[in-house]
């Protein structure tokens, strides 16, 4: 198990590098770091203190490996002193630098976005999961009946519908007509619960109907399975079949297509955040396109496939406790 | 001088050619016949076929132009355009079927019917939104154009191959696959800029990866047949075994994940309008027309039309899609998992 | 597992118990966590409101956008302010001077400006300051802070047009600018010959030459004097192992608030400052100002405790939040809104009667701004073809843009000054800018385009056009362009950029024709002229116009004062400027602004900003009328959840058995 677990890691670093390196070859694709410098440093800067800002955050250096054949060729430094490295070493470490609009620290922005995110995104995460389970599960006990084929087209409807008409129309009946929510704002603490319904309700209904098509497919594509079968044939019932043996088994299908949402949990809900005034890491992203904040969207990229690499490891490593017979290979 | 409008037209043409010669080579297929027959046997899965069909004759509708002299200069219109020539353009807002605009303070007559109003322009909204079948379509059919060579051919030789091949196929994907599919692509839309193929370009290149994937998984399955050990023992060159005997075996996966994926693309058309980097001010969309909703419902009183039209036409062909989708799995595979 | 299984059963009941739940927890749609209390028990008066974005920054040598500068004017005053009151004619009162700043000629041409300072104003509280008291304010702060004007280092979020003309008149400020340029750090040591100090509460102001427009600047955030200590404290650096923010997040000022809390993207708090000098409600107004506006004269300022501003994006918020009477007012703090509101105005122009019935009164702002498109004067194909520029100016409708975007509000621009400002002529109608496409059409052809036809290729001239994205409006603003553009046969290419582009672009110049405008510093015609003046080219100067003889009659008008023969060069001054059509004028800014019932004496004004302290509420009414408008309506939920049981119990019982 322990080597197992070792190994699953290891298989992740080459991974991260090459997020590593998409991120580093689309970001310095989009702006030259002599934009960002004219944009730290203020009015007019000459071309000395642009060269200097440059020289001073490595920006001076070869893009990925300091050979004669690069113009930037530093005969002093080692072959592997390139900006790519730096920009390895310091996302790796976490160490986002300062924001390209306003000077910032990054690293201070996203861990104060990240909680009310998580507010938003956890709970409406384990809601939807355990309402899509348990109306997956019905609707697979009563398949062929008007609730089966009423629930699939429900689903679908709700599939249909973009998210920004669901947000507008739960605006507008919950918190204008109806009076229940409050349709703006955020609080720290006990507070925050007011706050935090209404976009979990959004977030829960947006996911719904993806969520339970595909689990219902799950759930009957275990019921044709021979265990199934045999437990029927041994006089179970219908009832204790599916939510004994069904439910486990269909369990790992549906932990990999949580695992997929696992880094919005962080990442946050772009539209939800911003309606809703939540500041967290979504509304982060809204701002960071809209100044053309390359520095911000980048640890936001980086931090978002992070968690998303990890989030699959961790999936990899529960499945062996789910189903024991599930190893790599 | 490259005319972009023109260029649009064509290549709706094109999508739709290349489609039809799929399909056409997909009719060749003794699986589709077969499932076909049992597409035919639902109703509900007809009347979606028979709906798609009439967005996409819209679409095509639109793209083919007709040039009209109007007095010196020659204005190119395509048939939707003509169907409204006589449908006037009104001062401003005005609801369905209304008398008169808007404005509260010096409303103005209205000079002829509209079935859903006119938008902020005075334009017909039933215009719009039939206009913007096109681009509903081009982002779906196009964005798939894209992705199906990319994920069918790396699938099949990750499949085939295996060893470092499959490793690096593998790889990439799971690569593009960590990076937050939103993130990426307004990275890639801010490198690209903006505009329709642009956005097409951006949407293939996070969807090749689900499809790879599946395909990598079904080939697996099938090197190992007798029909492909045979093949391969006989020395038939490897490019024609993947290709003449192994593609006709994935292809209902491509159909599968193609029907599905449509409608996910027609969404995420409408999230990228609202983060500003949508199909830019050039093209009709719905994406477009829901995004300014979100200014026009804050009015007072409330201007809905524009957002039930566009919601409602959306949430028609996705609807459709969505139905039909279920429809051709149930009749292809009924056991492979999608989501 | 059974325990699923038993819950499954009671499906029925679950509904139940998730409307009881409503019940006892989402009751209440109020925005904001509960009001705190002062600390002698009494209520906080807080003042609610909305802003569309985060303010850019609070250095007040910096900020440079309207959002800021309503935060910002709030916590650091400037040396003069305006009258509240007085919009007919501006008038400019002492703030932090003692009197308006003489003026005495100097030897050379030149003039000094002496500015007494008044005794005993003291900083707010701030822990930058020795034991966290604030000091007195004295003249150094005010040269601390011009001098920062002249500091190459300070770090613009957007780039801010103010060294330039303050350079050109200030002696030694090039010098002091280039000093640090060339040296890579800034000597706050090294003097400005022009910045002189008397005494602790006198400065004098030494100008190259007359220029009268520095008693507006005074009026102005970058004239706000900052501490030293302030700027040391807070400058990002490491402090005992700490990372302190930056001083742009943290103004320390004189002013009747200062900042108790910004979280970014969430909210901005302002609360009394504890030292703060003092002020009465103004006693003097323009003739006609109701007499309800003068209820309060000579009432000491401010009259609320705190001011909190929502950070809200989107249209749709806001709105709601205002019918909820959650937000005191709606309007400057969210442009959008105040465009749009007039679809609560009835036939005769007054609010609609369900509006006033709710106690809510209007206000309509003229701003002191002008909207245009600008041509890229050094565009090869735009630039250089008058006639062109003319036909497109005539061809393009913005009436019907007025009406469709902005209802009506906004006023027609036929030239560059706007009403309110010396030299504006409302009699006046600029010739390229009557709507005649016939002519326009005619120009066409004499400018080598005609149809529209390139002939170079044979195919319709093809013009790209450079457009801020301010929201879901703009790519219908850019299709009304468009379809403006295309009455001339010509095709616009709208290229929708961001407003962090748009400076890029501004700054390059890579562009054919952008939107752009002009948002008066201060109420003189100078600061709408100098937008052609050919030594501005950038940022101010967008279409990068260049003619001697504008120069010329701009540097001759520049420092006069309002005359007969001022009026003379501005009127031959703008007709240079219609003949030549370097832009297509759109609109002078103008908008509505909405303010509860509960509000008094809430009034915008077209270039003062240190408004907060002249605004009034009463929390008792504003309960009042939050509980009346906000009572939840649980009958849906009941219906609904009634609605699903009636849905799930047949097939429960139905299908029990069979399985």
């Amino acid at each position: 198990m322990i080597e197992y677990i070792i190994r699953r890691v290891l298989y992740t670093i080459p991974t991260i590098l090459g997020v590593m390196l998409l991120t580093f070859v689309l970001f310095f694709m989009v702006t030259s770091p002599e934009n960002m410098a004219k944009r730290q440093l203020g009015k007019n800067p000459t071309p000395e203190l642009v060269n200097n800002w440059l020289k001073s955050h490595g920006y001076d250096k070869p893009r990925f490996i300091n050979l004669p054949f690069d113009a930037d060729y530093k005969a002093d430094a080692p072959w592997w002193d390139s900006q790519f490295t730096n920009h390895m070493r310091s996302t790796l470490l976490f160490q986002f630098g300062n924001s390209d609009a306003n000077g910032e620290d990054i690293g201070e922005r996203i861990q104060k976005g990240a909680w009310p995110s998580f507010l938003i995104a956890f709970p409406a995460l384990v809601i939807s999961l355990i309402v899509a389970l348990s109306a997956s599960l019905i609707i697979a006990l009563y398949r062929g009946s008007y609730l089966d084929w009423g629930g699939i087209f429900i689903c679908v409807g709700l599939m249909s519908i973009p998210i920004l008409v669901y947000i507008i129309a739960g605006q507008w009946l919950l918190g204008l007509i109806l009076r229940y929510f409050p349709v703006f704002g955020f609080a720290d603490g006990a507070d925050s619960l007011r706050f935090v319904l209404l976009p979990v309700v959004l977030g829960v209904v947006t996911a719904l109907g993806a969520s339970v098509r595909f689990y219902r497919t799950v759930m009957l594509d275990e019921i044709g399975q021979d265990y199934a079968r045999t437990a029927r044939a041994k006089g179970l019932s219908e009832r204790v079949v599916l939510f004994k043996h069904v439910l486990k088994n269909a369990m790992i299908p549906v932990l990999t297509a949580v695992v997929a949402d696992l880094p919005l949990i962080i990442l946050g809900n772009v539209l939800l955040e911003n309606f809703f005034g939540i500041p967290g890491l979504g509304n982060l992203t809204i701002v960071a396109i809209n100044e053309y904040d390359f520095a911000l969207l980048r640890a936001l990229v980086f931090l978002g496939s992070i968690l998303y690499v990890f989030a699959l490891l961790l999936t990899d490593i529960s499945y062996t406790l789910v189903d024991p017979r599930v190893r790599l290979n | 001088m490259f005319d972009s409008a023109l260029a649009i037209n064509l290549l709706t043409l094109v999508i739709t050619g290349i489609f039809a010669l799929f399909i056409f080579y997909l009719a060749q297929q003794e699986f589709i016949q077969e499932a076909w027959r049992r597409l035919q046997q639902n109703t509900s899965a007809m009347i979606c076929l028979g709906i798609i069909s009439l967005y996409v004759a819209v679409g095509l509708a639109d793209s083919i132009v007709i040039p009209i002299q109007d007095g010196v200069a020659t204005r190119n219109l395509t048939l939707i355009d003509l169907a409204f020539k006589d449908t006037p353009q009104e001062e401003g807002y005005s609801a369905p079927f209304a008398q008169q605009t808007y404005k509260i303070r010096d409303a103005k007559p209205v000079k002829g019917v509209h079935i859903l109003g006119t938008n902020v322009l005075g334009n017909d909204v039933f215009k719009e939104a039939l206009k913007a079948c096109r681009t509903a379509i081009i982002i779906g059919g196009l964005t798939c154009l894209i992705a199906i060579p990319i994920g069918l051919i790396l699938g099949i030789l990750a499949g085939f191959y295996g060893g470092w091949v499959d490793d690096s196929v593998q790889y990439t994907y799971t690569v593009v696959n960590s990076i937050p599919e939103l993130l990426l692509l307004v990275a890639l839309l801010l490198i690209l800029g903006q505009g329709l193929p642009q956005l097409c370009l951006a949407l293939g290149i996070t969807t090749w990866v689900n499809l790879c994937r599946q395909i990598r998984a079904e080939t697996i399955k099938h090197r190992e047949r007798d029909y492909v050990l045979a093949a391969r023992s006989l020395g038939v060159p490897d490019i024609q075994t993947m290709f003449r005997h192994i593609l006709p075996n994935v292809m209902h996966i491509v159909v599968i994940l193609f029907t599905l994926r449509f409608s996910g693309l027609i969404l995420s058309e409408s999230v990228l309008s609202y983060i500003g980097i949508g199909v830019g001010a050039d093209s009709a969309s719905w994406g477009l027309m829901i995004n300014s909703a979100r200014s026009e419902l804050a009015r007072e009183p409330a201007v809905w039309w524009v957002l039930i039209a566009a919601s409602g036409a959306l949430f028609g062909l996705v609807l459709a899609f969505n139905i039909f989708g279920d429809a051709v799995r149930d009749a292809l595979d009924p056991k492979l998992r999608t989501r | 597992m059974i325990k699923i299984y038993s819950t499954f059963k009671k499906i029925p009941w679950t509904s139940i118990v998730i409307s009881a739940l409503f019940l006892i927890t989402g009751c209440s749609n109020y925005p904001y966590p509960r009001d705190p209390l002062n600390p002698d028990g009494t209520q906080k008066i807080i003042w609610y409101q909305s802003l569309e974005e985060d303010p850019r920054t609070l250095d007040p040598q910096v900020a440079y956008d309207t959002v800021s500068a309503q935060v910002l004017f709030n916590i650091n005053e400037p040396l003069l302010q305006y009258n509240y009151l007085k919009r007919q004619s501006f008038e400019l009162q002492p703030l932090l001077a003692e009197g308006i700043p003489q003026r005495v000629p100097r030897a050379g041409g030149g003039e000094t400006f002496i500015v007494k300072i008044k005794k005993g104003i003291r900083y707010s509280d701030d822990p930058c300051f020795v034991g966290g008291k604030g000091r007195e304010l004295i003249t150094d702060d005010f040269i601390y802070a011009l001098k920062r004007i002249a500091d190459p280092h300070i770090k613009t979020p957007t780039a801010s047009p103010v060294y330039e003309p303050m350079a050109a008149v200030i002696l030694g400020m090039t010098e002091f600018y280039e000093t640090a340029q060339k040296a890579g750090t800034t000597d706050y040591t090294r003097a400005i010959d022009g910045l002189e100090k008397v005494d602790n509460y006198t400065l004098k102001i030494h100008l190259k030459s007359p220029y009268p427009q520095l008693k507006y600047w005074m009026a102005l955030n970058f004239f706000a004097p900052v501490p030293a200590e302030a700027v040391a404290y807070y400058d990002g650096l490491e402090h005992d192992g700490v990372r302190r923010d930056q001083f742009m997040f943290h103004p320390v000022g004189t002013g009747p608030f200062k900042l108790k809390q910004w979280e970014r993207n969430s909210n901005l708090i302002l609360t009394r400052n504890e030292n703060y000098h003092g002020a009465t409600y103004p006693s003097s107004a323009d003739p006609g100002t109701p007499a309800k506006l003068l209820e309060d004269a000579g009432k000491p300022l401010p009259f609320i405790d705190e001011a909190r501003f929502s950070i809200i994006r989107e249209a749709i918020p806001v709105w709601t939040l205002f019918r909820q009477g959650y937000i005191d007012s709606l309007g400057r703090a969210a442009r959008r809104q105040g465009d749009t509101i007039q679809q609560v105005l009835s036939n005769n122009g007054s609010l609609t009667e369900e509006m006033t019935k709710s106690g809510v009164t209007l206000e309509y702002v003229p701003l002191l701004s002008t909207d245009y498109i600008a041509f890229n004067m050094r565009d090869s194909v735009v630039g250089s073809n008058k006639k062109l520029r003319q036909a497109i100016s005539m061809a393009y409708d913005i009436d019907r843009f007025i009406d469709f975007f902005y209802n009506g509000v906004k006023l027609k621009a036929e030239s560059l000054i706007p009403p309110g400002i010396y030299g504006y002529d409302k009699d006046y109608k600029n010739p390229y800018r009557i709507l005649d496409v016939a002519k326009a059409k005619q120009l066409m052809k004499e400018a080598g385009y005609a149809d529209g036809i390139d002939p170079k290729t044979g195919t319709p001239l093809t013009l790209e056009v450079v457009y801020q994205a301010r929201g879901p409006e703009s790519q219908r603003e850019a299709q009304y362009i468009q379809e403006q553009f295309s009455a001339l046969g010509i095709k616009a290419n709208i290229k929708l950029v961001t407003f962090a582009e748009m400076l890029n672009i501004y700054d390059s110049g890579r562009f054919q024709l952008t939107r752009s405008g002009w948002f008066a510093d201060y109420p003189d015609p100078e600061n709408f002229l100098f937008l052609f003046y050919s030594k501005n080219s950038g940022i101010i100067n967008t279409s990068r116009y260049n003619n001697p003889e504008y120069d010329r009659l701009f540097l001759q008008m520049q420092n006069m004062e309002d005359s007969p023969e001022r009026l003379a060069l501005i009127q031959r001054m703008r007709q240079i400027l219609d003949e030549d059509c370097a832009t297509i004028y759109t609109f002078h800014d103008a908008y509505y602004v909405l303010n509860q019932g509960w509000t008094e004496h809430v009034l915008q004004h077209p270039v003062a900003f240190d408004l907060l302290k002249y605004y009034k509420v009463d929390p008792k009414l504003r309960e009042q009328k939050q509980q009346e408008w906000n009572q939840p309506n649980y009958l849906f939920v009941l219906a609904l959840a009634g609605l699903l049981t009636a849905a799930v119990i047949p097939v429960a019982l139905s299908r029990r058995d069979s399985l």
